[in-house]
């Protein structure tokens, strides 16, 4: 095989980084209630939680992190309910995932989709180094951070917060919304 | 117009990219397939059935991971060994111990595994931790699947392991302690992994990379399947000796960013005494 240096673009991604943060997002709410239930009617039937009950919640599910206010929508079609649309959130140490969860009327998942991510950056976002390694070189086209970051390759994220979150959604449902 | 779809599987954020719905749930579904027949966490899972030392009809996809495992063990003198990663990732509490399942032995590695047709089975107490392989086989499962629904065009990616067709693409290579972006990769018809540090408390941890080579921070390989690209990075991250040799079985090049923040090209083995 011939030997190659220049095969990867070698460029750095960015000399100076901008705010230290990237978002992406798939769907928006109502793109995600029609992808689950296309045509359907949403009613917003969203809870407040007292403090008590999100306490309860955490207690049963294991996992904290519900909002006073869950945002939950209920799906008709021809005045009958065909499921339940949940929007959630959950928080990590360095990203902010927002995600739905479609349940069936009976409670059982039907789909997840995840909305919107975003993510920010550990402090160092440029060491010394990397400049150096450059500088004198083509710095090629500057990411504007917010919205051109569409392809990550690196350190895996975990789907931990999400499983955790989805075990909650189905604590509140059960405590909640089941037999209304 | 392409959609982009982003769900949880195989432990990450799994993202799918096409022009339409359809080829994304067909990526998705072959995804879902894979993490079903794979996942050490699922008790019912094949692997978790070899696990707990049954003789097992594996499935298509199990057995060309498993193939592929074996290609790689011996090609990297025992190297990449998802046993030993099982051995490891159940000493740590990474992985769980499902009833019904020995403790593998201190010694035990992937020449445990047999294969006879599609029948699968651990001669001795061993488990398998086909994760740093099978997200690579997963990618390459979903653009197959998304080829047959009509894809032109898309984007599959877990967590890192990904590969497209079509449409070339851009990607970022993001530095393993902040996540910033690095690199720029210009990707067409082809799949890249990296395997990297994790960022926690006290900065990069490496726990689930056994044996890597301790001045590597993060390995990106980009190669025709996902699955080599996958299995090449922790062969990378160890510096095995013959790294030049490996890389072109694969039709592979490697880069590599050290602790110090330099890039390598490993094709040129200079990090690999």
């Amino acid at each position: 095989m011939a030997r190659s240096t220049d095969w990867f673009a070698i460029i750095p991604a960015a000399l100076i980084a901008p705010a230290p943060a990237s978002a992406t997002v798939y769907l928006s709410i109502p793109a995600a209630q029609q992808a689950f239930f296309p045509g359907a009617q949403m009613v917003d039937r969203k809870i407040a939680l007292s403090p008590a009950q999100r306490k309860a919640i955490a207690k049963t599910a294991g996992a904290s992190g519900t909002d006073q206010v869950q945002r939950i929508w209920e799906a008709k079609a021809g005045g009958k309910r065909t499921g339940w649309f949940i929007l959630d959130r959950v928080i990590g140490k360095h990203e902010y995932i927002t995600y739905a969860v479609a349940l069936s009327p009976d409670g059982a998942v039907r789909g997840l989709e995840i909305l919107d991510y975003r993510e920010t950056y550990g402090g160092e976002v440029r060491n010394a180094n990397w400049r150096r390694q450059f500088s004198g070189k083509k710095p090629g086209q500057s990411l504007k951070l917010e919205r051109d970051i569409r392809n990550i390759s690196g350190a895996t994220l975990s789907s931990r917060h999400i499983t955790d979150g989805v075990r909650r959604l189905l604590v509140t449902y059960q405590m909640l919304l089941a037999g209304s | 117009m392409l959609t982009r779809r982003c769900r949880p599987w195989l432990g990450t954020l799994v993202e799918v990219e096409a022009e339409c719905v359809t080829a994304i749930e067909a990526g998705f579904a072959a995804i879902e397939r894979v993490h079903t027949l794979m996942s050490a966490h699922q008790p019912m899972s094949e692997i978790s059935r070899l696990n707990r030392g049954e003789r097992v009809e594996i499935s298509p996809d199990t057995c060309a991971v498993l193939d592929r495992a074996l290609f790689w063990f011996a090609a990297s003198d025992g190297i990449f060994d998802p046993v030993v990663a099982g051995r490891s990732a159940i000493e740590r509490g990474a992985l769980p111990l499902h009833p019904g399942q020995a403790l593998p032995e201190r010694s035990s590695d992937l020449r445990l595994l047999r294969m006879e047709g599609s029948m699968a089975w651990l001669e001795r107490p061993a488990y398998l931790d086909l994760g740093g392989i099978a997200k690579g086989h997963a990618v390459d499962a979903a653009v197959r699947a998304m080829r047959m629904a009509g894809a032109r065009s898309g984007l599959v990616n877990a967590g890192g392991d990904l590969a497209v067709f079509g449409q070339p693409r851009g990607i970022e290579v993001v530095d393993p302690s902040t996540r910033a972006p690095l690199l720029h990769v210009r990707l067409e018809d082809r799949a890249l992994a990296t395997s990297a540090g994790v960022r926690n408390d006290k900065g990069l941890s490496f726990v689930h990379l056994p044996r890597r080579c301790s001045r590597l921070a993060s390995v990106t390989v980009e190669s025709a399947h996902a699955i080599d690209a996958d299995a090449l990075t922790k062969i990378v991250l160890a510096g095995h000796p013959r790294l030049s040799g490996l890389l072109a079985a694969a039709d592979a090049r490697a880069l590599a960013i050290a602790n110090t923040g330099d890039i390598f090209d490993m094709c040129a083995d200079r990090l690999a005494a």
